[in-house]
C-alpha cells in the first residue's frame, strides 16, 4: 500500500499532536502507582514482539535524556525513534515523513516558531503501550518540566522523588528557551536523526502550558484534548497553541510601537510590555516575526506601486480599460467569496445544530432505556402480548427505532440495543395505556 | 462521488501550501477496514485493540494538526487584517490618493478577504470528514466513539471559527468603506459574467470557485442520508451566480 509510506498529507513534516485521552487516560493511573502501570505496560509489551528492537533503541535513548548533558541533541532521538517505533510494528506508518522532515519546506518559518506543537507529550502517550517500563520515569520528568515554567499544575499526577531531577532539568529548560531557537538548531543541525525537530520541540513544549491557559481567559476555546470512548480528564497536557485574538493583538502593536517599531522591538521588551499573563516569549518572537513579514511586503509594493501600474505585473491577463474592468473583476470575486463564505456559515450551524439534537435524542433514550431495563425483564410476556396487539400508529414507531440506530445516533451499539429499544417503547406505551 | 474522492479534488485544488494539512482520510479508512476486519475473523484481540487504538491516535493527531494549522492561519490573519485596515484608512483619508493605490488597496482587501475564507472552508472540510469516519468506524465496529468524539471536536479551535468569522465580515466593511468613498469615479454595474475567464488567473479567486464547486457537490444529496445528514445545498435562485460558476468552470478547462 504506497499510501502508507507515501501519504502526501504528511510531507511538510509538520508533526502536530497531542496526546489522547486514551493513552493520556493510562498516563494518569502510570503516576500515581509506577509499579503497577510497569506490570501492565510489561504485559502489553510481550504482545508487541516486534517492538524490542525499537524499544532497546528507546532505552538507550532514554539514557541520553539527563539534564547534565545540556545539549539539545539528544532529546530529539526519542521522538524519532517514537515515530519509527509506533509505525512498523504497527503497520500503519506515517514514521518516514517525521523522521526525516527538515525545516526547509514550504512554511519554514512555521515550523522553527512552533507551528508544530507536539513537544514530547506524543512520545509519552505512545510508548505506553509499546514500549516498557523504562520509560516512565523520564516521561513524568519531561512532564513536569514541561509545566514548571509555565506554572500549570497536571492534575492527578503525584509528585515523584525525582523533583530534584525535576528542578535541575526546569533550570536547564530555561537555560535553553533564552537563547534564539534558530542558533540552537543551526548548532545541532544535520547530527541527529531529527536535528530540526529538537530545538523547535524543546521550546514549544513550554510553550504549551500556557498554551492552554492562555486560551481559556481570552477566547472561547477549551484547550481540552480530544475525547476517546474513555473520556479522559487529561486537558492540562493538551499542547494546543496560543489563540490570538484581535484585542491581544492590538495591545502588541501598541507595546511595538512604544519601543519603537517593529524593527527595533524585541520579543523581551514587548512581552513586559504587554503584560499579558500566560504569554511565552515564544509567542511574541513568533508573532513578531509574522508581523515584521506582513508589514514587510506591503512597504515593497507601496515603493514600486508607479512600476507596478505600468507594467500591469498584477493582471497580465487583462486588458486594463482603465480601473473599471478590474474593479469588476474584483467584485465579482468579492461576491463569490461572500456565497462561499455565507454557505459555510450555514452549513457550519446546522452540523452545530444536528449535533445537539443526536446527543438530546441519546440522552432521551437513555433515559428510556434505564427505566425500561427492569421493565424488559419482568414484563417481557406482556411486551410480547402488546407487541402482536400493536396498532399500526406504535408499530410505526417501534419501526422508526431501529432506524434511528442505524443512522447512528445515540443508540448505536448494534441488535441488542435495537430490541431493548422496541421493548422499552412497548412497555411505554402498556404503562400508557395503563394508566 | 464519493467524499475520499471529492476530497482529494479539493486537496488538489487547494492552495500549494495546504495540500497537506487535509484530513488523511484515507488513512483512517484502511484503519476501520483493518478494525472490521480483525474483528470479523475473530482474530487476536491485541491486534484489534492495536488497530482501534491506532486509529484513535491518529484521528486526535489529525485534530491537533487541524488546531495548530487552523490557529497560525488565524493569527496570520488577525495581523494583517490589521495591517490591511490600516491602510484601507490612509488611504481613503489621504485626499491625493492615486487611483493605483486605490486599486491596489481594493485588490487587497479582496484578495485577503478570499484567503480568509478559506480557513472557514478548511475546517467544515475536515470536520466534515471526521464525522463520516467516524460513522463508518461505528457501523464497522459497534463502538460508540462518533458522539463523544464530535462532541469533542465541535469545541477544538479550528472548528470554533467564530473569530476567523467575524474577521471576514470586518473585511467586507473596511471594503465598503473603502470603495464607497471612490463610488463617484466606479460606478457598481451590474457583473459582468464576461470578466470571469479572466479572473481565474488569480489564485485566490480561483481556490473560492473550486471550494463552492466543491462544496456543492458534496451537498448534492447523499445516498446514505440520515439524521446526521446535512441537507442539499439550497438552490440559488440567483442565476447570474450559476452562470458564472460554469463559465468559470469551462475557463479552468481551457485556461487562457
Amino acid at each position: 500500500m504506497e499510501r502508507m509510506t507515501t501519504n502526501p498529507f504528511y510531507t511538510s513534516g509538520i508533526p502536530v499532536t497531542v496526546p489522547s485521552p486514551l493513552p493520556s487516560a493510562t498516563l494518569d493511573e502510570n503516576f500515581p502507582g509506577l509499579p503497577d502501570a510497569q506490570n501492565v505496560l510489561m504485559e502489553r509489551e510481550l504482545r508487541r514482539t516486534p517492538l524490542l528492537p525499537h524499544q532497546s533503541t528507546v532505552a538507550r535513548m532514554r539514557g541520553q535524556l539527563h539534564p547534565s548533558t545540556g545539549s539539545v541533541g539528544p532529546l530529539c532521538s526519542p521522538q524519532a525513534v517514537r515515530f519509527s517505533s509506533v509505525s512498523n510494528p504497527e503497520q500503519y506508518t506515517s514514521a518516514n515523513p517525521y523522521t526525516s522532515q527538515t525545516p526547509s519546506n514550504g512554511s519554514s518559518s512555521a515550523m522553527v516558531y512552533g507551528s508544530h506543537h507536539e513537544g514530547l507529550e506524543p512520545t509519552y502517550t505512545d510508548l505506553p503501550i509499546n514500549v516498557g517500563p523504562v520509560w516512565c520515569p523520564d516521561h513524568i520528568m519531561l512532564e513536569y518540566s514541561d509545566d514548571v515554567p509555565a506554572g500549570n499544575n497536571l492534575t492527578g499526577i503525584s509528585p515523584i522523588a525525582a523533583t530534584d531531577e525535576l528542578a535541575k532539568q526546569t533550570e536547564w529548560w530555561t537555560e535553553f528557551m533564552n537563547d534564539d531557537w534558530k542558533d540552537i538548531a543551526d548548532n545541532t543541525g544535520g547530527a541527529k536523526t531529527q536535528p530540526q525537530a529538537g530545538p523547535p520541540v524543546q521550546p514549544s513544549t513550554s510553550v504549551h502550558q500556557p498554551a492552554s491557559q492562555q486560551i481559556v481567559p481570552i477566547q472561547l476555546v477549551e484547550p481540552s484534548v480530544v475525547a476517546a470512548p474513555s473520556p479522559s480528564a487529561s486537558s492540562n497536557t493538551s499542547k494546543t497553541r496560543m489563540r490570538w485574538t484581535p484585542e491581544l493583538h492590538e495591545r502588541f502593536v501598541d507595546a511595538v510601537n512604544i519601543l519603537g517599531g517593529s524593527e527595533k522591538a524585541t520579543p523581551k521588551g514587548v512581552l513586559k510590555l504587554m503584560k499579558a499573563d500566560n504569554l511565552t516569549i515564544y509567542h511574541v518572537k513568533s508573532h513578531l516575526q509574522k508581523y515584521r513579514t506582513a508589514r514587510y511586503r506591503p512597504e515593497l509594493s507601496e515603493g514600486s506601486s508607479e512600476r507596478l501600474d505600468a507594467s500591469k505585473e498584477e493582471l497580465p491577463s487583462i486588458d486594463l480599460k482603465g480601473s473599471f474592468d478590474l474593479t469588476e473583476a474584483l467584485r465579482l470575486q468579492l461576491e463569490l467569496q461572500k456565497r462561499l463564505h455565507e454557505q459555510l456559515e450555514v452549513q457550519r450551524s446546522l452540523q452545530l445544530r444536528i449535533e445537539e439534537q443526536g446527543k438530546c435524542l441519546q440522552i432521551m433514550i437513555e433515559q428510556q432505556c434505564k427505566p425500561g431495563a427492569d421493565k424488559v425483564l419482568d414484563s417481557s410476556t406482556s411486551a410480547e402480548g402488546s407487541k402482536l396487539s400493536s396498532d399500526p400508529q406504535e408499530s410505526s414507531t417501534v419501526k422508526d427505532v431501529p432506524n434511528y440506530s442505524q443512522n447512528g445516533t445515540a443508540a448505536e451499539a448494534g441488535a441488542i440495543i435495537d430490541e431493548r429499544l422496541l421493548y422499552v417503547y412497548d412497555t411505554n406505551h402498556y404503562y400508557d395505556e395503563s394508566l | 462521488m464519493k467524499f475520499g474522492k471529492r476530497l482529494k479534488k479539493q486537496v488538489e485544488e487547494s492552495l500549494p501550501g495546504w495540500r497537506d494539512k487535509f484530513l488523511a482520510y484515507k488513512r483512517l479508512k484502511v484503519l476501520v477496514r483493518l478494525v472490521s476486519a480483525d474483528h470479523r475473523s475473530g482474530s487476536s484481540s491485541p491486534h484489534r485493540a492495536a488497530a482501534e487504538a491506532a486509529f484513535v491516535r491518529l484521528l486526535n493527531d489529525e485534530v491537533d494538526r487541524f488546531n495548530a494549522f487552523f490557529l497560525e492561519q488565524e493569527e496570520e490573519f488577525i495581523i494583517r487584517h490589521r495591517e490591511v485596515r490600516e491602510t484601507a484608512k490612509a488611504v481613503a483619508d489621504d485626499e491625493q490618493r492615486q487611483p493605483s493605490e486605490m486599486r491596489k488597496v481594493r485588490r487587497e482587501i479582496v484578495d485577503l478577504h478570499g484567503e480568509m475564507v478559506l480557513p472557514l472552508n478548511y475546517s467544515a472540510v475536515n470536520y466534515t470528514g471526521l464525522a463520516k469516519i467516524l460513522k463508518k468506524y461505528d457501523k464497522r465496529t459497534g463502538r460508540l466513539l462518533r458522539l463523544p468524539f464530535i462532541g469533542e471536536v465541535l469545541k477544538q479551535p479550528f472548528f470554533t471559527t467564530e473569530l476567523m468569522s467575524r474577521l471576514v465580515r470586518d473585511c467586507e466593511a473596511t471594503m465598503e468603506a473603502v470603495f464607497a468613498s471612490s463610488a463617484s469615479r466606479d460606478p457598481w454595474t451590474s457583473t459582468n459574467a464576461e470578466m470571469a475567464p479572466i479572473a481565474t488567473e488569480q489564485g485566490i479567486f480561483r481556490n473560492t470557485v473550486a471550494v463552492l464547486v466543491a462544496m456543492k457537490e458534496l451537498r448534492s444529496g447523499s445516498s446514505t442520508y440520515g439524521h446526521f445528514s446535512l441537507p442539499p445545498l439550497a438552490s440559488e435562485p440567483a442565476l447570474p451566480e450559476q452562470s458564472l460558476l460554469l463559465s468559470i468552470q469551462v475557463a479552468e478547462i481551457f485556461p487562457i
